[in-house]
């Protein structure tokens, strides 16, 4: 899923191996952004080729030892994607979801980790092309800020 | 004045006699004069031994776990915070918990009084505070250094100098500090960019030799299994001097505490490389009381505060 070229775009030649790509970890909700991502995918939309998917069962599920465990095996940024304030599947995973993420904000910026590293965003199933447009900014983003390393 | 010594003895004494507790958990003398011990008081003699003065650093609310006899424990602010926190979580019941509130202006932090000494740790003979001054008697007289100078620097923003919740109170009770919802601490990290902050923990981080100091001192890491111990998955790379897997530990634990430190101090006392492990607590905390109005263990009616992420509580919080 996560290579789909656009049918109208030709095929890109292979990037030369000097040329950096980020790493985007994504968790994605089981119910909207998965499905979200899957419609971007099924409506051919290219999207970044950096993001790599983790499939969870809810926002909810998401522990902050998840965040902070990506950085440190060396991803540059982490998205992470649930349903709509008001659809979760489970009724309020995506508000306990919110509520740790305002903490995991506070930790990344203390720890002196760039804000645009990690996004919160809500995907619902019929918004593939916010998927697209959040994974194509965020990967550029990423670009901009280069490679996040703990070592 | 915080010398609560006499006071403590007598009552501790008359909760054993009438049979209200069977232990009063407090301090006693430590190895040094400058330094105070946990001690565990079940009989009338034992009581004799305990003391509450400048030097009782250190958080009792570590030694109430799950206690099926009821117990008293002399509470500083912090120590009662502690309290209210794992009651709340359900370490304890309220009613085996008695709390003996002992009002608090500081207590001494080891290093910044020995520091300030022109003499060997080993000629202190006794400390002892008198108004704003803790006075330390040496080989040549007494030492006069201003309270603030060598107590622990929790201690100079607390916000719990009274305990905020007790079952009674010994000593006149105190106000909190002016400083306390300023966070003073923190000018220093807030001053610094990202890419500084980044470079002062991992400094820091660096030196983490992985003893769990910090956990052993704290109230309320009480987990029976903590998450840097599990293999599966592997949460921190295990053993000290890996930066990743010391970045892992202290971003995880300060995680843990957030919304549940009672700001005492002790992990920081505890760490034998000397980490700022208050500053990531009191950045947590005040994350904390900013987005949730949230303060540990201020109130017995209060939620914990993942209870105030539920729908029925939330704001946003983008």
């Amino acid at each position: 899923m996560a290579e789909q070229q656009s049918v109208e775009a030709p095929a890109e030649a292979p990037a030369p191996a000097s040329e950096w790509r980020p790493t985007l970890l994504a968790y994605l909700c089981n119910w909207c952004s998965y499905a979200g991502a899957n419609l971007a995918g099924a409506s051919r939309m290219p999207y970044d080729a950096s993001i790599r998917v983790i499939r969870v069962p809810c926002s909810g599920r998401v522990d902050p030892l998840m965040i902070y465990k990506a950085f440190e095996r060396g991803a540059d940024g982490v998205l992470v994607g649930g349903c709509h304030l008001g659809d979760c599947h489970y009724a309020e995973g995506n508000y306990a979801c919110q509520g740790r993420m305002a903490l995991v904000k506070a930790m990344l910026a203390a720890a002196g980790i760039d804000e645009k590293r990690f996004r919160l965003e809500w995907i619902s199933a019929s918004e593939g092309s916010i998927f697209q447009a959040v994974v194509n900014e965020m990967s550029e983003q990423l670009r901009e800020l280069g490679p996040f390393g703990l070592e | 004045m915080s010398d609560h010594t006499e006071a403590v003895r007598a009552r501790a004494k008359q909760l054993l006699e009438s049979g209200e507790v069977k232990r009063v958990i407090g301090h006693a003398r430590g190895t040094t004069p400058y330094r105070s011990a946990p001690h565990f008081a079940t009989t009338a003699e034992q009581v004799d031994d305990l003391i509450h003065d400048v030097t009782c650093a250190s958080n009792l609310a570590v030694y109430v776990a799950k206690p099926t006899e009821p117990v008293a424990v002399i509470a500083k602010g912090c120590d009662a915070r502690s309290l209210v926190t794992i009651i709340n979580e359900g370490q304890a019941v309220r009613g085996t918990v008695r709390i003996i509130g002992v009002s608090c202006e500081g207590k001494l932090d080891e290093g910044r009084l020995l520091r300030q000494l022109d003499f060997a740790p080993r000629q202190v003979k006794s400390v002892r505070e008198e108004g704003d001054e803790v006075v330390v008697e040496g080989p040549a007289g007494d030492v006069r250094l201003p309270r603030d100078s060598v107590v622990m620097v929790n201690c100079t923003y607390c916000r719990a100098r009274t305990p905020a919740v007790a079952d009674e109170q010994l000593g006149e009770p105190v106000p909190p500090r002016d400083e306390a919802d300023t966070y003073p601490d923190l000018g220093g990290l807030d001053a610094m960019t990202e890419a500084g902050r980044a470079e002062f923990w991992h400094a820091q981080f660096e030196k983490c030799i992985r003893c769990y100091a910090c956990r052993n001192a704290c109230p309320s890491c009480f987990c029976p299994e903590c998450f840097v111990d599990e293999y599966h998955p592997q949460w921190a790379l295990h053993g000290g001097g890996q930066f990743r897997g010391n970045w892992m530990w202290n971003v995880g634990r300060a995680q843990h505490l957030a919304g549940r430190c009672s700001a005492c101090g002790s992990c920081q006392r505890g760490c034998p490389v000397d980490i700022p492990l208050m500053l990531l607590n009191r950045w947590m905390e005040r994350a904390t009381h900013e987005a949730f109005d949230h303060l540990a263990g201020m109130s017995e009616q209060q939620k914990q505060l993942a209870a105030l992420f539920r729908k029925s509580e939330a704001k946003s919080h983008e």
